[in-house]
């Protein structure tokens, strides 16, 4: 599953709008974090597996206003989004099978 | 059949696997993060011939390293570990590794608080990864547990953007930490340490917005890192039997053998007591060397 970059100028169109129609999964992630780089993968991957979900990531340091916003302060931290709210969220490095139970749990 | 399967990338599993791909040995490594717990360091001025680099840059060197060497990378967890009648099978959930010997070097885990809230917090104002999430304290008050290295680069690297980092420790000194680091801290005019304390008390609706100190005094911040040491990463490896010393880190000779034959044990899950990046790397070094003459004999 191929996933888009989502900045603090476009988050609105890309994934509150969308999220009117489809479930977003939105990674909040940094280049210099290891654990980030090391869940990406596994988060794309499992994405791919539900119908009705998009993937995306937000660069935190280059988006300070999301990260302000959503009140980001520890990453990897991931956050799922339906009709504009954040309806579930976890922190740090997740396994696959974590992440699939994490979305099987919240996707109707 | 592998003749090495190494458990861990970090500084210890990746200097095995190098060493053991040079001696031709048919190699395999898993693990969870590249550069282990030295990619969370900030920086790092004693490892040489680097006057200074960071975790993250030394992790990614280390991973290109391994994967420029015939060696099988695998991104995962081993859950635990089999001693067959001459080999040991290795099992990561979906994949079953058989290999002729084993190294260990799962290295450490951060420690918990242990109080009430911790994990509710966790990501709302507790953090564990100062590296990872410094940025995210611009202009806000920070807080720091513990007294060694790691809680005082913790202290050095949030003080670049916070406005003020308080630093919690139980004794009336920095003892553990290096002197170099402590001068650094004591001479920053954003970090105040307050000796003699523990956290008693994590406070706040969603978000940790204080904390409630040993001697009843509450701080008022935006976040605290907990930096209090580590506990060896052992539980895939518990199976083997292999000896441990009362803190639970694997007993090792010289030659990194343990206990048990074929298994081997490098770096911090060892019980060196200098846990650094050079001596994980020379055990690694040392373990491979060692694997390839009992598998020549
Ligand atoms: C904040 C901080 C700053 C530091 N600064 C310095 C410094 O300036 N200089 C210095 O020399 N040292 C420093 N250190 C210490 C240094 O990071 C360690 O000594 C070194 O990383 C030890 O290497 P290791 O390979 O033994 O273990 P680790 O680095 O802990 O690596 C262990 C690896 O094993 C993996 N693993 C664990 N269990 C499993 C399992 N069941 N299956 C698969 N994989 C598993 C982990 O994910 C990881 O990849 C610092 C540490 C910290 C936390």
């Amino acid at each position: 599953m191929a996933h888009i970059e989502v900045n603090d100028s476009n988050f609105d169109k890309e994934v509150i709008e969308k999220s009117k129609d489809k479930y977003i999964l939105v990674d909040f992630w940094a280049p210099w974090c290891m654990p980030c780089l090391m869940l990406a993968p596994n988060l794309e991957k499992v994405a791919g597996e539900f119908k009705g979900l998009e993937f995306v990531k937000v660069n935190a340091d280059e988006n300070s206003k999301l990260g302000t916003k959503y009140k980001i302060m520890s990453i990897p931290a991931v956050k799922l989004f339906k009709d504009g709210k954040v309806i579930d969220e976890f922190v740090g490095s997740f396994p696959e099978q974590g992440i699939r139970d994490f979305l099987k749990k919240n996707i109707k | 059949m592998y003749d090495v399967a190494i458990i861990g990338l970090g500084p210890a599993g990746a200097t095995a696997a190098i060493y053991s791909a040079r001696y031709n040995l048919k190699t395999i490594v898993v693990g969870q993060v590249p550069g282990g717990t030295a990619a969370e360091a900030h920086k790092i001025c004693n490892y040489p011939p680097f006057a200074e680099i960071k975790g993250f840059e030394l992790a990614q060197r280390l991973l290109q390293h391994v994967q420029a060497m015939n060696v099988e990378v695998v991104f995962g967890k081993v859950e635990n570990i089999e001693k067959k009648k001459d080999f040991f099978e290795l099992n990561t959930g979906d994949k079953k590794i058989q290999a002729k010997k084993i190294v260990i070097a799962t290295g450490t885990k951060r420690k918990q608080l242990g109080i009430s809230r911790e994990n509710e917090f966790r990501g709302k104002g507790i953090s564990y990864c100062a590296t990872c999430d410094g940025m995210f304290y611009k202009n806000k008050v920070a807080g720091v547990v513990g007294g060694g290295n790691a809680a005082l680069t913790a202290a050095l690297l949030l003080s670049e953007f916070a406005e003020k980092v308080y630093i919690f420790y139980r004794k009336d000194k920095f003892y553990k930490a290096e002197p170099a680091w402590t001068e650094q801290v004591l001479k920053n005019k954003k970090i105040s340490p307050i000796f003699d304390v523990e956290i008693k008390e994590l406070i706040g609706k969603t978000e940790l917005e204080a904390v409630k100190l040993s001697n009843k005094k509450e701080i008022k911040l935006d976040g605290l890192f907990v930096e209090i040491g580590s506990d060896p990463n052992i539980a895939a490896v518990e199976s083997l039997g292999v000896k441990k010393d009362e803190r639970g880190y694997i007993i090792i000779d010289e030659n990194c053998k343990t206990n048990i034959k074929g298994v081997y044990a490098a770096g911090d899950i060892t019980n060196h007591k200098l846990k650094q990046i050079v001596v994980a790397e020379a055990d690694g070094a040392v373990a491979a060397t060692n694997i390839y003459h009992e598998l020549m004999q």
